[in-house]
């Protein structure tokens, strides 16, 4: 009884404080004076913000067009996070094997900052055998045994660089163009563009393993400035997919939709009187939360596949595995999720632990992912997705061609030390070339020499690919225009179909 | 020293045009009475005549190094030397005060003689039709099949024609050399031959585009456009295998990044997203908004465009929303079931999409079967995969490109033969599982 007595209590200073600051706001305004202000202000900016913003508060997630005809619906972004070495598995090096074990030569040391390196550092030839595949004739090393038989699917970019040699910067710079926190990841840019094809489930879904989350943490999907209903959603694919979504104990499913609606109308009154449109975003989101209770267990469940998809994938159920969200993403795009994006964690190999070596760990970290990778590019192809799913996979950065020398001594283990200056990526599908490389990197792989791109000009591409113009893409904040390649980017129109 | 002198001419040539132009403003306001303006005419007269000297002499100077059309040089020289004729007797006229109606009638031809005489010079230096604006463009071959194409004219000929004709051709031969044409290029230029066939490293046409940028010798000169990767490999191909203006690609002998660089050349199987020349009504927003309440992804391709994609997701229709998707039949060009299943009024509305040319109905079962489909015009992909179906005639369908029929029941060796222009993907693709796909690479691993 007391209890029921505090709650109205609260509740009622709650409304007092409510109307005694509202309410002078609101008076204020109904004044002719408040008139004034209001239309001088409106005829300021709000009409050009909303003018420019994509943001339907009522339905944010509504499909919409982008600017002209996309070549790609969807994006499936595979992140190897921690920075697989492109030395060991795409940029084949055969002059670095001359000189393995030699001291680095002083010229690519002098005015250089490394993560760890320091001093002389010794040049370390690569561990893997290399060879040419497909009509393409591109090279792969034998650490990807699958992937050697899709390269006619691909374009390789061997030159990528960045201007971040930690992996959290490096990371946001790569998924928000940013690398300091607080701006909106690529994939919430999308879903704020685009929306979605499926309303009962989320536009972008996060799907992580390798044990841990990237070390960027959660901001890396996040909304930053946009309306938080365009964030990642990490689904997890052991216990629940979605945390927070179940009905709690002894609720069921007719009581859960009954305070649902109930809270709605409480919103609908409050948007009635205050016309706030973030209210209406709360309603919707609290419908879609409804609706996802049954679709996205659903979608996350890969258990009813048939056996020779598991046994293509190589899915290990039950368990929190690569080849599961490799599988999962096909699933989620085939049903209308916008973007992707897989992060995979453990390719950081400076060669401190076996585990973190680019000849034992490195191998390992293929073995998990390279029959998951290759069967979800053919899967998409049997299935048509391809054509219109854009798959990108990456790193943050590259890895040196010296051995890691940290604190001056050689590491226990072969490794290899953060790098910017080049590193390899790869496209596939929504309309990016097929069997082509672009980019090419010196002698030893140390640095780009031709075809070199920015992570602005993989957002910029990206952007393209799904109608957009990524220098039109923008949302006011702060007063001006921000979009995901700030003042940067080009699409690298040599590798679009 | 001769050449540093000649590279000004093109800079000069402005004073004297300038000079001229405003001597003859300055005229025409003498006839209009205006007195006061005599002495200023004097002085641009005055110095009118030395710069017209000098942008003669530098115009000399520069012809002499030779690589202009020799024809054109002749006009350009001497409605120039006639020019500064002109501008002496004027000059003199005016120091005289002769004003007769013929003086008069020697200014308009001294601007007359201008006006040719400078586009006599625009003619040199941007090539004989400059005003002909782009009419004259090389239109580079179209290559279906790579294998098929002719190694000179469809693959080295388009090279040379962007990278080399602005200096090398009919417009100008900078070195003597001409490289528009079989018979210029066996010719070769002022330093002799530049193809030694089977020879490329003797070779000046490939020997040249190796040497450093700075280095004069270097082609094309540093600022002009350079070769790709790919066309370096494909002219020293061509040099290495003889030079032949008429082979075909099959006929020569290529190492794999010949055929890298052949296979970058190998048009993309393209297809049309989008049907061309086709006249749509605008899109009914009020049609739209009724299947976008109802949950259906409905947008247009683009912001501008008036062709709608619309996705299903497996929902079922019912009278209202059939309704309002009829009404927009002729702007649906992507349309994508998403499963589910199909009665006979959704399948009613659904073959109504007459512009149409992207059709999934992945996983769908249909109550009326499937072979209402036979009837779209600009149909170009069909997706078919994981449906129930086991025959199927697709011959109507004359724009098809891609078909997918994985996990259907269809006959594929049937779809292969029927459709021989298809590109038909029956999926089933296998990864197999290599002993290192579930084991641990461990120290003792390492060979």
């Amino acid at each position: 009884m007391g209890r029921r007595k505090d709650l109205v209590q609260e509740a009622l200073e709650a409304k007092f404080q409510q109307q005694t600051r509202r309410n002078f706001l609101k008076e204020s305004f109904m004044g002719l004076g408040g008139l004034a202000l209001g239309s001088f202000l409106g005829s300021c900016s709000s009409d050009q913000k909303a003018a420019s913003s994509l943001f339907d508060p009522a339905n944010p997630l509504m499909a919409k067009a982008p600017h002209f005809a996309p070549k790609a619906k969807s994006v499936i972004y595979l992140h190897m996070a921690g920075a697989p070495s492109q030395l060991e598995l795409f940029d084949f090096k055969p002059e670095l094997h001359k000189m393995d074990g030699q001291d680095c030569p002083q010229s690519f040391l002098e005015g250089k900052k490394f993560a760890f390196i320091r001093g002389v550092p010794k040049m370390l030839g690569p561990q893997a055998k290399f060879a040419q595949y497909g009509q393409s004739q591109a090279w792969v090393s034998n650490y990807l045994p699958h992937f050697q038989s899709v390269v006619d699917e691909v374009s390789f970019l061997k030159a990528v660089t960045t201007d971040q040699f930690n992996h959290a910067p490096a990371q946001l710079l790569m998924q928000t163009g940013s690398a300091r926190l607080g701006r909106p990841s690529m994939g919430s840019w999308v879903t704020y563009g685009l929306g979605t094809e499926n309303q009962d489930l989320p536009g972008f879904v996060v799907l992580t393993s390798g044990g841990a989350n990237p070390d960027a943490g959660k901001s890396i999907w996040g909304s930053g400035f946009l309306p938080s209903v365009y964030q990642g959603v990490q689904c997890r694919s052991q216990g629940d997919p979605i945390l927070f979504l179940n009905d709690p104990e002894g609720i069921s499913r007719d009581l859960r939709k009954a305070s649902i609606e109930a809270i709605n109308k409480v919103n609908q009154e409050e948007f009635k009187e205050y016309g706030d449109p973030e209210t209406l975003s709360r309603i919707a989101q609290y419908e879609m939360a409804y609706r996802m209770q049954i679709s996205v267990p659903e979608v996350m469940n890969i258990n009813d596949e048939p056996a020779y998809i598991h046994e293509m994938y190589g899915t290990q159920p039950g368990k929190s595995a690569f080849a599961n969200n490799a599988l999962l993403a096909r699933k989620l795009v085939e049903k209308g999720v916008r973007f992707v994006q897989l992060f995979d964690w453990g390719w950081d190999t400076h060669g401190t632990s076996e585990g973190g070596s680019i000849d034992i760990g490195l191998v390992n970290k293929c073995r998990g992912s390279d029959k998951a990778i290759t069967a979800l590019l053919l899967d998409l192809k049997q299935r048509g997705l391809l054509e219109e799913t854009l798959v990108v996979w990456g790193g943050e950065f590259g890895r040196t061609p010296m051995a890691e020398n940290r604190e001056g001594k050689p590491n226990a283990f072969k490794g290899r030390d953060h790098h910017a200056e080049a590193f390899t990526m790869w496209m596939a599908g929504g309309g990016i070339k097929k069997g082509f490389t672009y980019g090419e990197t010196d002698e030893i792989g140390y640095s780009a020499v031709s075809g070199k791109v920015t992570p602005y000009d993989i957002q910029a591409t990206i952007l393209d690919q799904l109608g957009f113009n990524h220098e039109k893409l923008t949302y006011e904040f702060q007063g001006r225009p921000f979009r995901l390649t700030d003042v940067e980017g080009n699409v690298i129109r040599e590798i679009l179909g | 020293m001769s050449e540093f002198i000649g590279q000004f001419h093109p800079l000069l040539v402005h004073l004297p045009i300038g000079f001229l132009l405003l001597a003859s403003v300055f005229r025409f306001l003498l006839f209009q009475g205006k007195e006061q303006f005599r002495e200023t005419l004097s002085i641009i007269l005055i110095l009118s005549i030395p710069s017209t000297v000098f942008t003669a002499i530098t115009g000399y100077i520069l012809s002499d190094g030779g690589g202009y059309a020799s024809e054109l040089v002749f006009k350009h020289q001497w409605s120039g030397i006639a020019l500064l004729s002109l501008t002496i007797v004027l000059y003199v006229l005016h120091f005289k005060e002769v004003r007769t109606s013929l003086e008069r009638v020697l200014w308009i031809v001294m601007l007359l003689t201008l006006s040719l005489t400078g586009h006599f010079g625009g003619g040199l230096t941007h090539g004989e039709n400059y005003l002909s604006l782009g009419t004259d463009v090389y239109e580079r071959p179209a290559i279906t099949d790579v294998e098929e194409a002719l190694v000179y004219q469809d693959i080295i000929e388009p090279v040379l024609a962007q990278k080399c004709w602005s200096c090398h051709s009919g417009k100008k031969q900078k070195g003597e050399l001409r490289l528009d044409g079989k018979d210029w290029i066996l010719k070769g230029g002022e330093s002799g031959q530049v193809i030694a066939a089977h020879k490329p490293a003797q070779s000046e046409l490939y020997s040249r585009l190796l040497l450093d940028k700075q280095d004069d010798d270097h082609m094309p000169p540093d600022g002009k456009p350079q070769p790709t990767k790919e066309e370096l490999i494909l002219i020293q191909w061509w040099i290495e295998t003889g030079g032949s203006f008429d082979k075909k690609v099959k006929d020569l002998p290529k190492n794999g990044q010949v055929s890298l660089a052949l296979h970058s050349l190998q048009p993309k199987a393209e297809y049309k997203r989008l049907p061309k020349e086709v006249k749509v009504k605008e899109v009914d927003l009020k049609a739209m908004k009724t299947l976008q309440d109802f949950g259906i992804a409905i947008s247009k391709v683009g912001a501008e465009s008036p062709f709608l994609q619309v996705s299903l997701l497996g929902k079922r229709l019912d009278k209202k929303t059939l309704e309002s998707l009829a009404s927009l039949s002729e702007n649906i060009v992507w349309f994508n079931s998403g499963g589910g299943s199909l009665d006979s009024a959704s399948v009613e509305v659904i073959r109504s999409f007459s512009n149409i040319t992207e059709l999934n109905l992945s996983g769908t079962t249909s109550s009326s079967g499937f072979q209402w489909i036979n009837n779209y015009d600009n149909l170009v992909v069909l997706n078919l995969s994981q449906t129930k179906v086991s025959d199927l005639d697709l011959s109507g369908l004359s724009k098809l490109k891609r078909l997918y029929v994985f996990g259907s029941d269809l006959n594929k060796q049937k779809l292969i033969q029927a459709l021989p222009k298809v590109q038909i993907d029956t999926g089933n693709y296998v990864v197999p599982t290599y002993p290192g796909d579930t084991t641990v690479f461990r120290k003792e691993d390492i060979i």
